[in-house]
């Protein structure tokens, strides 16, 4: 009998106890909604308009907190292909690539409006174009990213013999290397190496991947799963980004200082090489001649998959059709 | 209540109060039970991937592994990587062995070298490999020497220190003996202070064995264009080829578990004495 009573008195200790929990509040209507932006390597100044929209509000305007994660572009691919995280900035030959494993990714908007890859070496080199690599060493960080693919790029738009040129993996090491002499030249973004080298004191001679052939570059990328069920969310984080990147332009001053806020390391000692990096991205988030802020042009992608097919950097062909639009950067209002 | 009392009892008697065990297992019984439970394993990570549904990108079949397997061994992509490593490995092994040995004798045996020494060497412990190995490939370069280097200095410090605890062991009344009986510096090296040191020296060689595998991938994911680290970074960063990322994975582990097993087989031919 005395279990019985046990039972009925631990029974009515656990209604208590449930019944003055608290109540799950009801989300309020006017919460952000908590999104995943993958962003590059390491927080950087050339992060700036992303920061830029964080702080003058323009994701919130959307209805949006934004969290900013840093990485490998390629493991946030997977991760926005497998629905895991909703956006990633990834270059564009990243997608096509990424396309040809089955990732069900699509390119939105364009970040860069220029392949931000480059050849560099120190002018006393005598390298006065890039043919006058045949016969010397060039520095990569690895056959592998936009850095080898830009390498790749330039030797099929300018037809170097590959087999005269002593390509070498040098890590992420390049405006060292060529400093140091280790390698005649290297690739490297062009708001990276040739910047630190020129304010090193050193001449410094570039060579823009762009200038010789026209791959899509860097842009908002998502899973083609998002496209079809919340088109809302992509609409409204490509206009929040697409103003973030307009401010910037507009307002240069008040857009690194932001970024500052964002990167303290790029500070102190640091901010006239920051400053350096951001005025050369400035180059990179201005729209070319004639085209718009945020789009991309639909015909370079079938010539770029044609050239990663021709270089052997692609295995079949890849079906570009569908692999990028602009129908959210007209959406969102640009 | 009581009967749970007892049982607990029982768990919490002390070894020798425990029946002795019934007999060793035999070594064909000890291969079918790692098959068996490598079947497991196989049948587990089949099971996952159809309930999740998984894409290939992100956790790949085993078959399709297998698959990729075939392949890469067929066109040479597999061998020859994994040479390249096999090489680093070996390098950084001799050479991290090599100097770990001596100056784990010399630190053993000299304090004054030991209080000289000792604090820089731990302070090349404590900085990550990772971070030091681009400012390795900038003054070796990028070829075989930097992977060697970087493979010797993930192995350099616990080799060093197993080294000093083993001559540190050497029991000091079998110094006094050998001593007493008029052996030179040599005999009592050779013959007292090398076998007594052997048993944790083959510790040492085990942990150094593993550890060469890790450096010598470090070395490669840096920079290289030859290697299992290589192949590592390009699948996962460049061509997204999960499935060829998990060969290559599967071949460092064989790597790892050969050497260590290749190891614990000298152990036992050379340490004949103990157990005895």
């Amino acid at each position: 009998m005395k279990y019985v009573y046990t039972s009925i008195l631990i029974t009515l200790m656990l209604a208590l106890l449930i019944g003055c929990a608290p109540a799950a509040s009801p989300t309020p209507q006017n919460t952000p909604r908590h999104v995943v932006l993958a962003l590059g390597y390491i927080p950087s100044v050339q992060f700036a308009p992303f920061y830029v929209a964080q702080d003058k509000g323009f994701f919130a305007d959307e209805g949006l907190e934004v969290e900013f994660r840093h990485g490998f572009e390629t493991d946030f691919l997977k991760l926005v292909a497998a629905g895991e995280i909703p956006f990633v900035i990834a270059s564009g030959e990243e997608v096509i690539l990424g396309r040809a494993r089955g990732l069900p990714v699509t390119y939105v908007a364009q970040w860069y409006s220029q392949f931000p890859v480059g050849m560099f070496a120190l002018k006393d080199k005598g390298i006065t174009s890039p043919k006058d690599v045949e016969g010397k060493t060039l520095g990569v960080p690895g056959p592998f990213g936009a850095t080898y693919i830009g390498w790749k790029a330039i030797v099929y738009a300018t037809g170097i013999d590959e087999s005269k040129v002593k390509v070498e993996s040098i890590g992420f090491t390049q405006a060292a290397a060529v400093s140091e002499g280790k390698v005649d030249a290297a690739m490297d973004y062009i708001v990276n190496g040739p910047v630190r080298l020129r304010l090193a004191g050193k001449e410094v001679v570039v060579f823009p991947v762009a200038d010789y052939v026209n791959l899509p570059s860097n842009g908002l990328v998502t899973s083609e799963t998002l496209l079809r069920e919340d088109p809302d969310l992509v609409t409204s984080m490509t206009r929040a980004i697409l103003r973030g990147i307009q401010y910037t332009l507009d307002h240069p001053d008040e857009a690194f200082q932001i970024a500052l806020k964002h990167v303290p390391e790029a500070g102190g000692e640091q901010e006239k090489v920051s400053r350096a990096i951001f005025d050369a991205s400035l180059t990179l988030w201005t729209p070319k001649a004639g085209h718009k802020l945020g789009h991309t042009d639909l015909d370079t992608w079938a010539t770029a998959e044609q050239f990663l097919r021709e270089m052997g950097l692609l295995e079949t062909h890849v079906d570009v059709t569908g692999i990028a639009t602009n129908d959210f950067v007209k959406r969102a209002g640009f | 209540m009581l009967r749970w009392l007892d049982t607990w009892r029982k768990w919490t008697t002390t070894a020798e109060e425990w029946p002795a065990p019934k007999g060793v297992i035999s070594t064909t019984t000890r291969v079918l039970l790692t098959l068996a439970g490598f079947g497991l394993f196989i049948l587990a990570w089949e099971g996952l991937v159809r309930w999740q549904q998984y894409p290939p990108y992100i956790l790949p079949s085993p078959a399709h592994v297998w698959h990729k397997f075939l392949i890469a061994l067929a066109d040479g992509t597999l061998w020859r990587h994994t040479r390249v490593t096999l090489l680093e490995i070996s390098g950084g092994l001799g050479l991290g062995l090599l100097v770990a040995t001596v100056l784990g004798y010399l630190l053993a045996k000299c304090p004054i070298l030991e209080q000289l020494v000792g604090p820089y060497v731990v302070a090349a412990q404590a900085v990550p490999v990772v971070a030091i190995a681009p400012l390795i490939i900038l003054w070796a370069g990028s070829g075989l020497l930097s992977k060697v280097l970087v493979a010797a200095l993930t192995l350099f410090f616990p080799v060093l220190v197993n080294t000093m605890v083993g001559f540190r062991s050497v029991e000091q009344e079998l110094m006094d003996l050998m001593r007493v009986l008029n052996a030179s510096r040599w005999q009592i090296f050779t013959k007292l202070e090398i076998p007594a040191a052997l048993p944790i020296l083959f510790g040492g060689l085990k942990i150094g064995t593993a550890l060469s595998v890790i450096g010598a991938v470090v070395g490669e994911f840096v920079a290289a264009d030859q290697g299992l680290g290589f192949l590592i970074n390009l699948t996962s960063r460049g061509t997204l080829d999960t499935a060829l990322l998990f060969v290559t994975l599967g071949v460092l582990v064989v790597i790892a578990v050969a050497l260590y097993t290749f190891v614990g087989w000298l152990e036992r031919r050379v340490i004949t004495w103990e157990g005895d």
